[in-house]
């Protein structure tokens, strides 16, 4: 989201951004999106497939550690 | 230098040691919950755990909000803005995520640690540990690191 470590002096906090492109999402977006969308979506099936027990608070209901131990397994199956 | 210059320049400053430390201090959770899941003392997943609770508190989440926060205020104050390009945007979705499950995460973190505190030996030993949600989040920072680096081209419809 900040500016990071720029291309040149161009590119940092008082740059210039690159001139106006042509219209229509870039093809890097619709990749960036299409990979975000099938990580996503293996996470969700992980996190079903383990019971849907994620969530925040799911270690505060009182269960022993054996159940915890498997609440932190489902746990890690969505993130980050 | 202007003082408007001056101060973009101050605030990335903090944006930029705010993110690298959060990746810092992100790997040093992992290593501690990677010893959690895996080490057979007791003693040393305890100590972990103690350790994961101290640093996702004091350091991780200061860091997180942190980077969100400065990363706000210098892409609102720079021409690149916080909406108008794809590589801005994305960015601002995945540091607010990140930062979002990570401070919702860290109460699950406090209670496992407390586990930890009074479980006896067997079952400090079956507690595990939560290194998928250290991995997924480098993962996560690395990317933002690399968007902010390059700076891909792409300009969305919004102005702001």
């Amino acid at each position: 989201m900040g500016q990071g470590t720029g291309r040149g002096p161009r590119d940092d906090v008082a740059g210039v951004p690159p001139a106006p492109e042509r219209p229509g999402v870039p093809r890097w977006v619709k990749v960036f999106l299409a990979v975000a969308a099938v990580v996503a979506l293996v996470l969700i099936a992980l996190m079903l497939l383990s019971g849907g027990t994620h969530g925040p608070g799911r270690h505060l209901s009182g269960q022993g550690s054996s159940h915890a131990s498997i609440s932190i397994g489902a746990s890690v199956l969505v993130a980050p | 230098m202007n003082s408007g210059r001056g101060a973009r320049k101050a605030l990335l400053t903090i944006h930029l040691i705010s993110s690298l430390g959060w990746i810092g201090a992100a790997l040093a959770y992992l290593a501690l919950a990677v010893t959690a899941g895996s080490s057979g003392d007791p003693g040393s997943v305890r100590a972990a755990w103690s350790a994961m609770e101290l640093t996702g508190w004091a350091v991780i989440v200061p860091l997180a909000l942190g980077s969100l926060a400065t990363g706000l205020a210098v892409s609102l104050l720079s021409p690149w803005g916080l909406l108008r390009h794809y590589w801005v945007l994305i960015s601002l979705v995945l540091t607010a995520l990140s930062a979002a499950i990570t401070t919702l995460h860290m109460p699950d973190v406090s209670s496992m640690a407390e586990m930890a505190r009074t479980a006896d030996d067997d079952e400090l030993l079956r507690l595990g540990g939560d290194a998928f949600h250290p991995a997924v989040g480098l993962v996560v920072l690395v990317v933002i690191a690399v968007l902010n680096v390059y700076k891909p081209r792409g300009r969305t419809r919004f102005t702001w």
